[in-house]
């Protein structure tokens, strides 16, 4: 009935690694931080109040041991933050021919400003609450709804000079 | 009047308004095709980062780091078991205090759209509660569908057959009653091979609810339509098309 602690975590493996993908822009760095990140937790373990979440306990102490330990190696590589639409003038044919691919909107996310970026992944990507996230980063409110609302129009300015029809969210059936 | 800005759009696109602040920016929109812009941004960026890292979800994690977690061991489970028992309490106590809260709004006929619109929103809530639930994800488990069948369906007031999603590589884990507006809500969940669950929820239909649509409620992917008196949800976190392909297979073999 009841799982261990470590059971618990192999069910969360998939969306940390995820997030961690989404925080690195890279799936070896999203390794490399995924098991930081679960060695950090069982070392903690008496420090997760249990019947409150896990995931959320985890994204807090996956993007601490990002900001604290590795972060620093790949800004070191050469590879800072740059402003999305930077991005954009740069890949701007790539961007046209791919017709949106889904990659040009990863490489997107990836240069956004960090702080946006980890908001916008744990809403949009994890399903996380404002009221969740919030608590997570250890943000106001506020700040998350602007820095989410800043994240997702730089993610449209994106797709904004390629589209050509309609992207609303609703498809009618026939 | 709401003020349109920014902040206030993006919690309105992804439900984070309540009811009332969300129909007065709802009714603002009208009037401002700029609003209205921001809106269909904010709501096609969310759809396309989704998008963009479903698949992340599906990469095998390392070999050593799946080894090092299945080693950790097991410990303090009875009081974790009783704390997560009066968690679930406390969550229940707290939903149907917020069932009785929206049921006492004020409706009228010309809210047909707003009471889909709310139903959905529930619908998400619910999901985004259970279905992360490891050890209650289901309030009744698949071992006993003849009863789940027979309880919901008595419930429904109409006759449940549990729909095989095995074609969609869905595996029917039980189900949970719920509440929409004070009347009853089934929902059936299904766990694919690896990923998140999807449900199926089931509810009376409120006069004038109608047509059919896949829509997006925040991360969430809904299809719903309206059959015989019945709307029907399947939710989850999957593309559109993943979505309406289950939603169709629904469709197909359940008529309550």
């Amino acid at each position: 009935m009841s799982q261990s602690f470590g059971e618990q975590l192999l069910g969360l493996l998939p969306r940390l690694g995820r997030f961690a993908r989404g925080l690195t822009g890279s799936t070896e760095d999203a390794n490399d931080l995924v098991q930081a990140a679960c060695q950090r937790a069982l070392e903690r373990e008496h420090q997760w109040m249990p019947g409150t979440r896990l995931d959320s306990w985890m994204f807090r102490i996956l993007r601490t041991v990002w900001i604290d330990e590795l972060r620093g190696r790949k800004v070191r590589q050469g590879r800072g933050v740059v402003d999305a639409e930077e991005e954009i003038v740069v890949d701007g044919p790539r961007v046209i021919e791919a017709r949106l691919s889904l990659d040009a909107v990863r490489r997107a996310v990836e240069k956004l400003p960090e702080t946006q970026r980890e908001v916008l992944l744990l809403v949009c990507v994890e399903g996380l609450s404002y009221r969740e996230t919030a608590e997570t980063l250890a943000l106001p409110m506020g700040t998350v709804m602007s820095r989410l609302a800043r994240a997702r129009l730089a993610i449209a300015r994106l797709t904004e000079d390629n589209k050509t029809d309609d992207h609303s969210n609703v498809v009618r059936w026939s | 009047m709401p003020e349109l800005d920014d902040n206030t759009l993006v919690a309105y696109v992804d439900g984070e308004l309540d009811a009332a602040t969300a129909r007065d920016v709802e009714q603002a929109l009208e009037t401002s095709a700029a609003a209205r812009n921001t809106v269909a941004k904010l709501r096609s960026s969310a759809t396309f980062v989704r998008a963009a890292f479903a698949d992340a979800l599906h990469e095998a994690p390392p070999a050593a780091l799946v080894a090092m977690l299945r080693a950790a061991t097991p410990r303090g489970r009875a009081a974790r078991h009783w704390l997560a028992i009066a968690a679930s309490i406390a969550l229940l106590v707290g939903l149907a205090g917020g069932a009785v809260g929206t049921y006492q709004l004020e409706r009228t006929t010309t809210q047909v759209h707003d009471s889909m619109a709310r139903l959905l929103g529930d619908v998400a809530d619910y999901h985004r509660v259970y279905a992360r639930e490891q050890r209650h994800l289901v309030e009744v488990a698949a071992s006993d569908t003849p009863h789940i069948e027979e309880w919901l369906g008595r419930r429904l007031k109409g006759q449940l057959q549990v729909p095989n999603l095995k074609s969609q590589g869905l595996t029917f884990q039980g189900g949970r009653l719920l509440a929409f507006e004070g009347r009853p809500m089934a929902e059936l969940i299904y766990t694919p091979a690896d990923g998140p669950p999807v449900g199926l929820c089931i509810t009376f239909a409120l006069p004038g609810m109608s047509g059919a649509a896949t829509e997006q409620r925040g991360d969430l992917t809904i299809s719903h339509w309206v059959d015989n008196g019945y709307v029907y949800s399947v939710v989850g976190w999957a593309s559109d098309g993943r979505i309406h392909a289950i939603a169709d297979s629904v469709r197909a073999q359940l008529h309550l």
